[in-house]
């Protein structure tokens, strides 16, 4: 429980405007959530922690008795660290704080730093600097150099922070100073085989370097590398940095931070998500994926998806006839749409004939989404299938084992947060589903909140600017008339996609297809990919207003820090996949 | 009884293990209906942190304490987000037990505690039923408790929007606001009528779209306690000399605005000379504002230094007996709420007493009160207004023999069961003698015929 109560530690008196204020996170400081609190009057300005089950730092401030609300900055503690280092400063907008490894975060709009403040330090929170006494204010950064391997002569600085190792991959992440040959890979020897091998490094823009090193200009001094190989292998390998001149140095690992396969290629998505780089992000993505990134996260995607299975299939309300249309909705983070979808279809009249297959993607909400699968089932007389996976399998083989249990020969994929906008959208759904669909596709037109266009088909566009960067065509799928008025036609019309937030085929199309692809990480892209195979093999997809629907886009699912990389992964995926054909299409 | 028409009330709690007005205007309906010979049940909801000794293993239904016709609804998992009972067992005997009951009319008052979705089962179980709600505040529109107050700036809401929700609970987007309106909205379209115990009320949900043609106004019921002292009244000072005796009632929270009166009696003792006292009868303060429990008990705790100006008694809270001891120690009733009070029963209580009320010209509270005919209002929210208005209450002669002898008092209950009737669309039965024992104090009854206690809006 949090209070006001000044905590013992050393008072050193802080005036930002006058310079910066650097403290050290110490990893026991971090682990025990240690608190430093900046004074002003008693009252304490800035009150900073880190919360290590969240992986974030906590901050707010207490005046007049009462805490404010918290807020909190992403920073994960990249394990076998010594620590994490905060800078506070102020800038010309006002306060920011930066903690190693993220960017700086202002604090403008809520916290106010300005005049004289006292902090209280503890032991295990050190003001940096070698030199810094308990007492004594810290005037310069410090970055925790876990180790350091000289080059003799030549003055080179490295810094391994962090070995993680799964039971079949590993992941080092550290910093050099390579301004003498610029680092171009790794060295990995087999002790045993004597096989060598060369992996690609990946860089990062590392600030805490920049200042450590002082340098003018802001380099990529950060450095990552990734490859296939438990613990045990990296044990019985050498490891040597790589440079432009042909020299070498060898990497001594420090100790191994051991993770489940799925935690560990998580945690390698959210690293490669949320790096930070000098230039443009994509462009440096699918360089590190072209470089064999990719592959590697496809096997590791591959390697986890083969422990995927159901863990639990229930099944409510069930009717002695078949339903005319399963409904397939994928459930991810959030229990309330399973419930919610339903009672907005049951808004607008009986739901006979209709069947709600969700496949849940979250193990740990099973329970309650059986249970409101039951009363769903209860209070609107609704068929309800309920599917629960053991890991998020992602949207495509989640949609697949939906579609698998379906008892109609039509299916619908609909996203938790796709309504009918009205009883004519449930009716057109019908109609629609009472017709043989043939060997196309339709999408319904969806609508934001406020009755503006959220989308009516897709297209492909080619990203210029990425395409230069990349030397290679990158497609970006863009939605016509997104968050336009609705004014366009009500004629069914062909387009190139349509959103896989609802989807109207034959089941046996479905199946004819293999469903979504599977090698799509979580999610994204996999609806642009089926259209394309759907017209691959003669059909059609229609974009059909009639199927009018609101789309509370991004309501029905949680995003987590992993997501940002399997984005990145799939836009290159996608434009590997399809690249090429769409520009001949294009072409002509 | 036999023939009659068989009506359930539904009600949020039981008045006699949780106060409230909602649930005892429930129960007085349902007392009336009895009385004037209708088959009248009562099912009240009750949650274990009330009263953990009702929850019988297994049971969802119970009797309450032998009476006849009146039951518990033992609610163990309300679900406050979506206003859902998630308890299956619950909403399968609630079915269970309606089918059992068989009655012609579910009259609900409120769903917390009971849940929407006992709306749709009502309707599915009893296709034929007549179903009617009773909106008694405004919690269909507004997630912020039905208060209609601004959470970021406490300023007084005039219309929900997903957007404007969104901004009272930045951390719920507004497609989530637009999904908590079609879900309240579907559950409350299985209703034949719904009654409002104001037009204020009434206005306010047809801005929100609730069909016109169901939407009734038709007051609250209230039996007339001022005829109910169960206690000897021995010396009981009915009337000061200078009717300077201001009363509070009602609950210790921040909406019901008591903060207005202290700032109000702050500047008095600054501006003018006449005494008044001040009696303030409530609980509940556990409920209030950190700020708010702060400024109470920091005003009380300074109050020594407003006499002998000012004169302030904290008296704790009060039961429906009280009444009668603790309206004889005051002149007027305040009612100084800074939201849209719906209907507010201390009014009734006010006028059955005699006592003009002092009201902020708001809402439900706003709309009873004739100003200065039976009462006064003042600016809402404003001390100097209130101010003012005490001053004038202490200092203009026969001011309040005026406004009390205009007081409307409160309809009588089989009234306002007839009223009720009119709605379901039922035939009032014959009512047994009803016994209002005159007391000197109360203008004489109107004849039944002549009253006008409710009708549907037109």
């Amino acid at each position: 429980m949090l209070d006001g109560t000044p905590e013992e530690g050393d008072p050193v008196e802080v005036k930002l405007d006058a310079e910066p204020f650097v403290a050290m996170f110490t990893e026991p400081a971090l682990r025990s959530s240690t608190h430093l609190n900046f004074y002003r009057d008693g009252q304490i300005a800035l009150h900073v922690k880190y919360i290590p089950m969240r992986g974030a730092f906590v901050l707010n401030d207490f005046q007049q008795g009462h805490w404010g609300e918290q807020m909190f900055v992403d920073c994960l503690l990249t394990p076998g660290a010594a620590g994490l280092s905060m800078t506070l400063a102020l800038h010309e907008d006002g306060p920011q704080i930066r903690f190693m490894g993220v960017p700086p975060v202002s604090l403008a709009e809520r916290f106010d730093l300005s005049g004289a403040l006292m902090a209280r330090v503890p032991p295990n929170i050190r003001p940096n600097g070698p030199e810094a006494a308990p007492g004594e204010r810290a005037r310069t950064p410090d970055i925790q150099v876990v180790r350091m391997t000289t080059l003799e002569g030549s003055g080179i600085q490295l810094g391994l922070d962090a070995t993680v190792t799964s039971g079949n991959a590993f992941f080092l992440e550290g910093w050099i100073d390579d301004r003498r040959s610029p680092l171009v890979g790794i060295s990995m020897v087999d002790f045993a085989t004597g096989l060598r091998a060369s992996l690609p490094v990946g860089r990062v823009r590392r600030p805490d370097v920049d200042s450590h090193l002082q340098v003018a200009r802001p380099g990529q001094f950060g450095f990552w590398v990734a490859g296939l190989g438990g613990a045990q292998q990296l044990e019985a390998a050498a490891l040597s940095l790589v440079f432009e001149d042909g020299s070498g140095v060898p990497l001594e690992l420090g100790a191994k931070f051991r993770q489940g396969e799925r935690e560990f290629f998580e945690f390698l998505l959210a690293t490669f998500g949320r790096r930070s780089v000098i230039g443009n992000i994509t462009a440096q993505s699918f360089a590190d994926l072209e470089a064999g990134y990719g592959n590697l996260l496809s096997k590791l995607y591959r390697q986890i998806a083969a422990e995927r299975r159901v863990m639990s299939h229930g099944r409510f309300g069930r009717r002695a006839q078949p339903p005319a249309i399963s409904l397939v909705c994928v459930l991810y983070g959030y229990p309330d749409f399973l419930y919610m979808l339903i009672a907005q279809f049951a808004r607008f009249g009986s739901l006979d004939g209709l069947e709600f297959i969700f496949v849940n993607n979250s193990p740990e909400l099973e329970e309650v989404l059986l249970r409101d699968a039951e009363l769903a089932s209860f209070v609107f007389r609704a068929e309800i299938q309920v599917l629960t996976l053991n890991q998020n399998s992602g949207f495509s083989h989640a949609n697949n084992v939906g579609v698998a249990a379906a008892r109609s020969k039509k299916i619908a994929i609909i996203n938790p947060d796709v309504f009918p906008r009205d009883p004519a959208a449930v009716g057109h759904l019908r109609l629609l589903c009472d017709r043989p669909l043939g060997p196309d596709i339709y999408g319904g037109k969806l609508y934001y909140a406020d009755g503006s266009v959220m989308h009516e088909g897709m297209f492909f566009k080619q990203d210029r600017r990425l395409s230069l960067l990349c030397n290679a065509p990158i497609w970006t799928v863009e939605h016509f008339r997104k968050g336009f008025a609705d004014t366009s036609s009500l004629e069914p019309r062909e387009v190139p996609a349509i959103t896989g937030a609802l989807m109207v085929l034959e089941r046996s199309l479905y199946e004819k297809l293999n469903g979504f692809n599977v090698d799509f990480v979580f999610g994204h892209y996999e609806d642009a990919d089926l259209c394309l195979r759907v017209q691959q093999a003669g059909g059609r997809v229609i974009l059909d207003p009639g199927l009018a629907y609101w789309h509370y886009e991004g309501m029905g699912s949680t995003k987590r820090p992993e997501h940002i990389g399997s984005n990145m992964y799939n836009r290159w995926f996608f434009s590997r996949l399809w690249g090429h054909r769409i520009t001949e299409h294009e072409n002509g | 009884m036999a023939d009659s028409p068989r009506i359930l009330f539904v009600s949020v709690f039981h008045p006699e293990l949780v106060r409230g007005g909602a649930q005892q205007t429930a129960y007085e309906l349902f007392l009336g209906a009895r009385k004037a010979g209708l088959d009248a049940i009562f099912l009240a909801s009750c949650e274990p942190n009330i009263a953990p000794a009702l929850f019988k293993p297994g049971a969802i239904v119970t009797g309450f304490d032998g009476r006849p016709n009146e039951y518990l609804f033992l609610s163990d998992s309300f679900e406050h987000g979506w206003y859902r009972n998630v308890n299956i067992r619950a909403l399968t005997w609630f079915a269970e037990f309606l089918r059992d009951m068989k009655p012609d009319v579910v009259h609900f008052h409120h769903f917390m505690t009971i849940g929407l979705d006992m709306f749709l089962l009502a309707r599915r179980v009893l296709p034929d039923a007549k179903l009617v709600l009773t909106l008694h505040e405004f919690l269909a529109i507004c997630k912020a408790d039905g208060h209609m107050v601004r959470r970021n700036d406490r300023t007084l809401c005039q219309k929900a929007s997903p957007v404007r929700c969104h901004q009272c609970f930045p951390d719920i987007s507004p497609e989530m606001f637009q999904l908590r309106e079609d879900w309240v909205r579907h559950a409350m379209s299985v209703f034949d009528a719904f009654i409002a115990p104001t037009d204020f009320v009434r206005r306010r949900y047809l801005s929100w779209g609730l069909p016109d043609e169901k939407l009734h106004v038709v007051t609250n019921a209230q039996a007339d306690y001022s005829h109910q002292d169960f206690r000897v009244p021995f010396l009981r000072q009915t009337q000061s000399h200078v009717p300077n005796r201001f009363g509070f009632f009602g609950q210790l929270v921040d909406n019901k605005g008591l903060g207005v009166v202290f700032d109000a009696l702050e500047l008095y003792a600054k501006t003018y000379t006449d005494p008044i006292t001040l009696d303030i009868s409530g609980a509940n303060l556990n409920y209030a504002s950190e700020k708010f429990r702060e400024r109470f008990n920091s005003f009380l705790a300074e109050a020594k230094s407003l006499e002998p100006l000012i004169k302030i008694t904290y008296h704790g809270s009060y039961s429906m007996a009280d009444l009668p001891t603790r309206m004889s120690r005051i002149d007027w009733v305040i009612v100084p709420s800074v939201w849209w009070e719906i209907f507010a029963l201390v009014l009734s209580e006010a006028y059955m007493f005699r006592r003009p009320p002092v009201v902020s010209n708001i809402g439900g509270v706003g709309e009873r009160v004739r100003h200065d005919i039976d009462g006064l209002l003042f600016d809402v929210g404003d001390a100097t207004s209130l101010m003012q208005t005490f001053h004038r209450c202490v200092t203009e002669e026969g001011l309040h023999a005026r406004l009390a002898a205009a007081s409307p008092g409160v309809p009588p209950v089989l009234d306002v069961v007839e009223a009720h009737c009119a709605v379901y669309g039922v035939p009032m039965p014959g009512a047994e003698p009803v016994e209002e024992p005159s007391a000197p104090s109360a203008a004489p009854a109107a004849p039944r015929a002549k009253r006008k206690a409710a009708a549907p809006a037109s």
